[in-house]
This record gives structure tokens, sequence and C-alpha cells, in this order.
């Protein structure tokens, strides 16, 4: 049973985009339910994120709401890329988008959250097969 | 016409000279060869503008089927570019499948790199482990591996192979 969520496991690959930077390729959980995207600082430090002193950390919580951590807000690009050799702006891009900077435990460099991600997004999901996952797309008033 | 003009006054001037001498014959003879050359040349100055009106209505529709013709293919050069230029749809689908399909027909190995992170090559597999992303990146950027052959992924420390 496992093996078989895990195959459903709601990852899409982005590339995140900060100062003309993009990351590797990077398969990314999804997650409705969390309120924010979350960026290891791991990734935003590669793309020369710099966490500034004055500013304050936001707290959030954690998986299951067991554990609370913190982070910083920062905005970033986010491509949703249909393979890795597509290019960052070619994919569905979403630019300058609040991102918190924040140790991800056990979840991977990069979980894609509500606030001005998903919630700017419509996905459709499929838990038959052939297609175990979803599709993420902007909205049908943007596509032109 | 002046032609006919010239006709009927040379018939007028042959009726009248029916007993001349063979001198004057022979100047009449030429006369009338001299005004036949002349009608025939009338003739065809008359008709010129005809042949040279139908020649240029058959060239004009000539170019206008070149034209429409133009026309089409440069349309559907458009439409080709159109194509070429055209950022796919913006759409991305979760899981690109042969990353996926590596992962799922290779769990053993999967599971090897519980808690790491792994860049994935969907043919050769995993080409590169290491604890964290940053030093992940920094294998890759050692071995040379471009940014377009392979995907990070996080394997949890709960995978099973089963």
């Amino acid at each position: 049973m496992l093996q078989e969520h895990e195959v459903k496991a709601p990852k899409v690959l982005v590339r995140i985009g900060h100062d003309g930077r993009w990351s590797r390729p990077i398969r990314a959980l999804v997650d409705t339910g969390s309120p924010l995207t979350i960026i290891s600082p791991d990734v935003a430090r590669k793309l020369g994120w710099v966490q500034s002193p004055e500013e304050q950390p936001v707290a959030l919580q954690g998986l299951g709401g067991e554990q609370e951590i913190s982070g910083w807000m920062a905005a970033m690009d986010i491509a949703f890329l249909q393979s890795p050799a597509q290019e960052p702006t070619l994919g569905l891009l979403l630019r300058r988008t609040a991102v918190c900077v924040s140790t991800l435990v056990g979840q991977g460099a990069v979980l894609v959250g509500q606030h001005e991600s998903l919630e700017r997004l419509r996905f459709t999901q499929r838990n038959q097969p052939p297609f175990w996952d979803f599709e993420l797309a902007l909205p049908e008033e943007e596509e032109t | 016409m002046e032609g006919d003009d010239r006709i009927h006054k040379w018939s007028v001037h042959r009726g009248s000279s029916a007993s001349a001498l063979p001198e004057e014959r022979l100047d009449v003879l030429a006369q009338r060869a001299d005004v036949q050359s002349l009608f025939q040349a009338q003739q065809q100055a008359e008709s010129l503008p005809n042949t040279v009106w139908l020649l240029w209505s058959a060239i004009a529709q000539e170019l206008q089927a070149q034209r429409q013709l133009l026309e089409t293919q440069q349309k559907e050069l458009d439409a080709l570019k159109r194509q070429l230029q055209e950022p796919p749809p913006p759409q991305a689908p979760a899981t690109p499948d042969a990353f996926q399909r590596w992962m799922t027909e290779h769990r053993t190995e999967v599971a090897e790199h519980r808690g790491r992170h792994i860049a994935v090559h969907p043919s050769e597999g995993i080409v590169a482990s290491a604890e964290s992303y940053a030093s992940l990146e920094d294998e890759l950027e050692r071995q040379g591996v471009p940014d377009t052959h392979v995907v990070i992924e996080f394997i949890p420390p709960t995978f099973s192979v089963k």
C-alpha cells in the first residue's frame, strides 16, 4: 500500500528563481493544507538569498501540528516545469511569489503551499491509472 | 479609315487609266503594291493593341494567380512561425514519468538513500546523493551534470522498499 501511496504522491517539478538565478529542477511536494510555500535555506542561499538581520521570523506550524518552526519571508519566482530540459521562463511561471524560507524537516527542498502559489492555480487530480497524479495550470482567464 | 480612302483613290485612278502606257501601268502596279503594304501594315497596327491587351490580360491573370499562391504560402509560413514561437501551454504535469518510473522500478536502490537528496537521471538512475540540497548541487557541479539531465528528489526517512 505504501508503494501505491508514494506513486500517487503529489509532486511537481519546479525550479526556484531569485535575482535571475535558478535552482536545479526539484521534485517538490504539493501540500494543499500548507498556508505557505516553503523553500529550504539551502536552496535559497544557493540562489543568493541572504537573511535580513532586521526581519523578524514568522512562525509556522509543522505538519500534523506537532512541531512549530520559524522562517523568513522572501519573494521568489516559481517555475512549474514539464521536464528538466524546459526553460524556466517557458514553464508555468509565478513571478515574485511570497515564500517562506525555512527548514523542511523530512520534506525535501521545496513544499508548494497555498498563499500566492496554489491559490493562483487550478489543478486536476486523477486517482486512476495510468495517471496517478495531477496537473497544475493557470486559471482559464489568465490563459491567452 | 485612312487606308480605305487610299484604296478608293487608287481604284478611281486605275479606272481612269485603263488605256495607259506600259510604263504608266508599271507605275500603277508599284503604287498598288505600296498601298497594299500600307494597308497590311495598318491592319497589323490596328490589331496590335488587341494582341497586346490579350497578352497583358494573360500576364495579369498569371500574376494574380502567383500573388494568391504567395499569399497562401505566406499564411502557412506565418502559422508555422507562430507554432514555433508560441510557448507550450502553461500547464505542468506532476511527476515526469521517466524519473518516477526509474525510481519505482529501483526501489531497493532508492531506499539506500533514505533521508538524503538524490539526483536522478531517467536512464542512468541515481547519479549523485548528498545529505543536503546544497552539497548535492555542489557535487553535480563538480561532476559537470547539466541542469537539463537530472531532477533532484528527497527520499524521506520512512521510504519503504515494498
